[in-house]
């Protein structure tokens, strides 16, 4: 008995220290790769035409992002996964790159797939272990519909150059936030 | 590099923004001009800014206008009267656009490693609280001869500085540092470099540190030296104040020969030892022929204005041998001789005094010295002498009431270098320690029966005046 408790303890400490060693690095890869989206973004946007004014729209973007302070980092870890994934399909879209040079998509495309294959190990460690934590449904849903809206803006507005715009503009404020989430994952 | 296009300019530097324009000169230039904005991430109104409504100058401060994380859209229009001469519009986000501070590095380094300190600027003390993540990680960037670059992060953590160590470097290269933030700003600026040479057997500092060794130097080699001046000076082992001696005292540093006072006769005193007299006299009956025969001579020295120190004994370590200037003494030719003075004394005898086994000589003693005289001294066998006038009676030669006890009186001490004119009896006198073979002893007026004396005798050394040297001395 005595034993069986000792070597939980010991498994315990590992993948603490296995997850501490992983978060730093997760931490340290997800802020490179986060700033070179931002550069991205801004590529994408360039010069922003002023007859796009007509077609800004308030996405009402979720407090789970507006305020990233209040996540622990397994709750952040999450939170970070759920967006790089709904961004991805979100840039995977129809008319992408309309206006915008192919490759600077593609690298963007790319980025976004290496950072969630990297919170994808981190995630499972985080599920192997006792007592994980695991993200609000609702705050999953609130996330959901956050993007869905921002799909649903594209489609009525018929995947123009300026709603592209618009959605560019929007996906940096939320690399923005993404910066500001993956301090969280400090210990 | 500032948000601008042809006309239109933000400067923008740590998050303090200053929106500049500036036309052609072939434009018209409007009268005045509005600043207005708006948000990209909803459907909003323009809206004017209120200080930079209808303005003469080309500039606006909108740093209490805008948010961090929102992007403005920005308009600037110009006037002329009613007419709308131009209007610009640009688009700026302050998190990206703005333009940072650098961090602050310090350096000290080693033989083959370095110590980099890495903390915040002055200028950024109210920012990095309200922006706490574009602070969190700084770049060092290492510069090797080579030109090869390396890369390091350093976690601030919320820490006011962080100190690393760079190490695995080569001696007798030449590195430099800078250090930048690690944001996702379109413009990081980075600290000004740093270079240095890594030396073998140097540990040099940075330029901060740099200066505790010279506060160190400062404190603890000039400071001792200067308060080791101020002591020397204080106990004037250097520096040494020239002492205002009574002219009496001012003894040139030649003398040319024997001393004489142009307005005094010389004076021979007789000296002879006093205790070993005593015991002579006591005990030697039969040398009292030898001893009457020097104390009768010395009873005509005192005719002969001369006198001649005697000899005690064939024990005292004296040995006493009168020379005679105008004889010859072929064991004492190389004793150095004083040229007698010009008085009436020429049968004045010199004598040295000359410790040891050997002949000894008696140097001359002047009981007046010259002010004027220039003295040379030429006694190199000469030792200087004090007589003890507590053992000598020092009488006037010339005077024949001088008695006998009180030639008795006047002895030699049996010392070999110093002969001290003390009278034991009554006053004890300072050594003298000038040289008599060439200066003028002072002497010592033992009694009042000298000066009644000396007074009397016409063969008395008289002076026009007193030479008043002090309550030691001799008043003549």
């Amino acid at each position: 008995m005595a034993n069986r408790s000792t070597l939980q303890l010991v498994l315990l400490l590992f993948f603490a220290y296995v997850s501490s060693e992983s978060y730093e690095s997760l931490r340290f890869y997800q802020r490179r790769t986060n700033k070179s989206s931002i550069y991205l973004l801004k590529k994408m946007i360039g010069e922003l035409h002023p007859e796009c004014q007509k077609d800004r729209m308030d996405f009402q973007i979720p407090k789970e992002i507006l305020q990233p302070k209040q996540y622990q980092k397994e709750n952040a870890t999450m939170v970070i996964h759920e967006m790089l994934q709904q961004i991805f399909l979100l840039f995977s879209s129809k008319n992408a790159s309309l206006g915008v040079n192919n490759t600077i998509i593609e690298t963007f495309l790319n980025i976004i797939f290496q950072q969630m294959e990297h919170l994808e190990m981190a995630l499972k460690e985080e599920m192997n272990q006792v007592n994980s934590t695991r993200l609000n449904e609702e705050s999953i849903q609130h996330l959901n519909n956050y993007y869905q809206r921002i799909m649903n803006y594209l489609e009525n507005k018929k995947y123009s150059s300026c709603s592209w715009k618009i959605v560019q503009v929007e996906t940096r404020l939320n690399f923005i936030f993404l910066y500001k989430l993956t301090e969280r994952l400090k210990n | 590099m500032p948000v601008k296009n042809d006309i239109l300019t933000m400067t923008s530097h740590n998050f303090q923004h200053i929106l500049s324009w500036k036309l052609s000169s072939n434009a018209i230039i409007p009268t005045h001009y509005t600043v207005s904005y708006t948000i990209m991430s909803a459907y909003k109104e323009w809206k004017a800014v209120e200080k930079c409504t209808n303005i003469t100058k080309s500039s606006c401060n909108m740093t209490d206008i805008y948010e961090t994380n929102e992007t403005y859209l920005t308009s600037v229009t110009g006037f002329n009267s009613k007419k709308k001469l131009f209007e610009c519009v640009f688009e700026f986000l302050p998190i990206t656009d703005t333009i940072l501070d650098p961090p602050e590095v310090s350096i000290f380094y080693f033989e083959d490693a370095i110590n980099v300190t890495v903390h915040f600027p002055e200028s950024l003390s109210i920012i990095k609280n309200k922006e706490k993540e574009l602070f969190s990680s700084v770049v060092i960037k290492v510069k090797s001869h080579d030109m090869s670059e390396q890369e390091l992060n350093i976690e601030m953590d919320d820490r006011e500085n962080v100190t690393i160590v760079i190490d695995s470097l080569m001696p007798n290269s030449n590195y430099c540092i800078s250090a930048h933030w690690e944001t996702f700003s379109n413009n990081v600026p980075h600290s000004p470099l740093k270079c240095f040479i890594l030396s073998p057997n140097q540990e040099s500092e940075s330029e901060e540190i740099i200066a505790m060794p010279l506060i160190f130097a400062t404190c603890f080699i000039i400071f001792p030296i200067i308060i080791s001046v101020i002591f020397l000076k204080k106990t004037e082992y250097i520096c040494k104040k020239k002492k205002h001696f009574p002219k009496a005292l001012d003894f040139p540093s030649i003398i040319p020969g024997p001393l004489q006072l142009p307005y005094e006769k010389v004076t021979r005193a007789d000296v002879i030892e006093k205790t070993k007299k005593k015991k002579m006299f006591n005990e030697s009956d039969d040398k009292s022929d030898s001893d009457n025969e020097s104390t009768q001579k010395i009873e005509n020295n005192y005719t002969m204005n001369g006198f001649s120190p005697r000899s005690l004994s064939q024990n005292s370590k004296f040995t006493w041998k009168e020379y005679n200037s105008n004889d010859s003494d072929p064991d004492e030719t190389e004793s150095p001789e004083f040229d007698p003075p010009a008085t009436d004394t020429d049968s004045a005898t010199s004598y040295q005094v000359k410790s040891g086994p050997d002949e000894s000589r008696i140097c001359r003693i002047w009981s007046n010295l010259s002010e004027d005289s220039n003295f040379s001294s030429r006694s190199e066998d000469c030792f200087n002498f004090n007589v003890n006038l507590s053992t000598v009676f020092v009488g006037d030669p010339g005077n024949d009431t001088t008695s006998e006890e009180d030639a008795a009186q006047i002895l030699l001490p049996v010392q070999e270098e110093k002969i001290n004119l003390v009278n034991s009896d009554e006053i004890e006198l300072k050594h003298i320690t000038h040289a008599t073979c060439v200066k003028t002893p002072l002497f010592h007026v033992p009694s009042k029966d000298l000066w009644s004396e000396n007074a009397s005798s016409d063969e008395s050394v008289t002076s026009e005046s007193e030479v008043d040297l002090g309550n030691d001395y001799i008043r003549r």
